[in-house]
């Protein structure tokens, strides 16, 4: 232990001798940073002089802008609100994805605004379509509908999994101006899944197992205005070709926009 | 004079109000379903449309909600179903789906009337390794109709509801209101010699 404090001692006494004249020689460089002066913000307009009206009367001048106008978009949102545009449909078939929804003066993408509801909600199950099911081509529109909700969960012991539910009813339409109407019963589902896992033989203990989410669907009467793009058919003999896009207007004006499924989904079949 | 005939009026009141027919409320359990085969165990009944599945149940829910002023009320019929079965080995999945659909009930007809049909299937996939294996699908119908309701005594079942389609539907207290998969999985105990 002597030796080691020794040998401390003396590499701390060397290093003073060398540092201490290196550091009386040469002075200490200062470097001066200057943060640069805030930009003046531009002289604001001088205020509007009050006008003269055609009778000679004053008019006073308006009160100044007291904020500025921002225009704020969120991401997935248009800045231009989706045309609701087309004819009304007397056909209707194939399966059609909710893409976008018009509510109060703005169009949003679907996926986005169920993403940022679900979070917003701390939800274990985002919704990710919605999908309405016309059924297979016969020239009417359909007298049954299937409506599925389709989502995507993550919950501990049940994993990361896609979930629908699927509800079938009945669809009563009818014509309006320029567009069908459509009106669906009121309806509530519910739909959850379990895990179990099945013990030895020799454990007695109870099997370990895992609720999952509850998946609610809770619909009033619902009735909507129906606008179809549907391209025109090549022949006139043809028969009308599949819609390209679908418009739903509730009554309280949000829209869904439906555009053809993508062959991508898991439950397509 | 007046007096008099008080009791019998009140006695026949009573006797009026007797006939009309109970009307179920609250969460039964297929206990039989009878067509003109015979009578197919409620276990058996589910069980023939889940085949490789090992326990089911089929369940009826009778509700009625008051209106928001409180001076009617909405009669509902929800219909469930919950199957367990096999994903792997040891691994069981529990799947449930309820539908819901207004009813009207028919006090003095004693039948419940839905106006319209409606269907409900519940399906998963799992996406990641840790999920279950395999899809899962359950699902659930209450056809349009007519659903005249019976109360019975003294058997193991407290209703008999006959559907549109002409089944009766014998109905029994469920042993829970949430299905039992835990016990369901177990196998039951041996009895004693």
């Amino acid at each position: 232990v002597k030796v080691r404090s020794l040998v401390v001692w003396s590499a701390l006494g060397a290093l003073s001798a060398v540092a201490l004249p290196l550091a009386l020689a040469s002075p200490p460089r200062v470097v001066e940073i200057k943060v640069p002066e805030p930009t003046k913000p531009p002289p604001l307009p001088p205020p509007p002089a009050p006008t003269i009206g055609p009778n000679g009367e004053v008019i006073p001048a308006p009160e100044p802008a007291s904020h500025v106008a921002v225009e704020r978009v969120r991401p997935g949102v248009r800045r231009e609100v989706r045309k609701v545009e087309g004819e009304a449909p007397t056909t209707l078939w194939g399966r059609y994805d909710v893409v976008e929804v018009t509510e109060n003066d703005e169009t949003e993408d679907f996926v986005i605004k169920m993403e940022r509801e679900g979070k917003a909600l701390d939800q274990d199950c985002i919704t990710t379509r919605r999908v309405f099911d016309f059924g297979p081509s016969n020239g009417t529109l359909p007298p049954v509908l299937q409506v599925a909700e389709q989502e995507r969960c993550s919950k501990g012991g049940l994993g990361v999994y896609d979930s629908e539910i699927a509800l079938a009813m009945t669809a009563t339409w009818g014509q309006g101006e320029n567009a069908a109407t459509l009106e669906m019963p009121a309806v509530v589902a519910t739909a959850s899944l379990v895990r179990v896992r099945k013990p030895d033989k020799d454990d007695l203990h109870t099997p370990s197992h895992w609720l999952g989410p509850e998946t609610r669907v809770d619909r009033p009467i619902t009735k909507f205005r129906v606008v179809a793009e549907i391209p025109k058919a090549r022949r006139p003999t043809d028969p009308p070709p599949a819609a390209t896009a679908i418009h739903l207007v509730a009554e309280d004006g949000t829209v869904w926009h439906l555009e053809p499924e993508p062959p991508d989904s898991p439950f397509a079949k | 004079m007046s007096l008099l005939l008080l009791p019998v009026l009140g006695a026949c009141e009573l006797s009026e109000q007797k006939t009309l027919p109970e009307k179920p409320t609250g969460l039964w359990e297929l206990h039989e379903e009878v067509t003109t085969q015979g009578a197919t165990p409620g276990l058996e009944s589910i069980l023939q449309k889940y085949p490789g599945c090992t326990w089911g149940r089929t369940t009826w829910r009778f509700e009625s909600e008051a209106s928001e002023d409180g001076k009617s009320s909405q009669d509902y019929l929800i219909a469930g179903v919950d199957v367990l079965c096999p994903a792997s080995v040891g691994d069981y999945y529990g799947c449930e789906v309820t539908a819901r659909v207004p009813a009207t009930w028919d006090a003095e007809a004693g039948k419940f009337t839905v106006a319209y049909p409606v269907a409900a299937r519940s399906r998963t996939i799992g996406v990641a390794d840790d999920a279950i294996p395999g899809p899962t699908s359950c699902e659930v119908s209450i056809p349009a109709g007519e659903y005249p309701v019976l109360r019975v005594r003294n058997q193991d079942w407290r209703w008999e509801v006959r559907s549109p389609s002409g089944k009766v539907l014998r109905l029994s207290l469920p042993k829970s209101d949430r299905p039992d998969f835990v016990s369901a999985i177990q196998p039951a105990p041996k009895e004693a010699p």
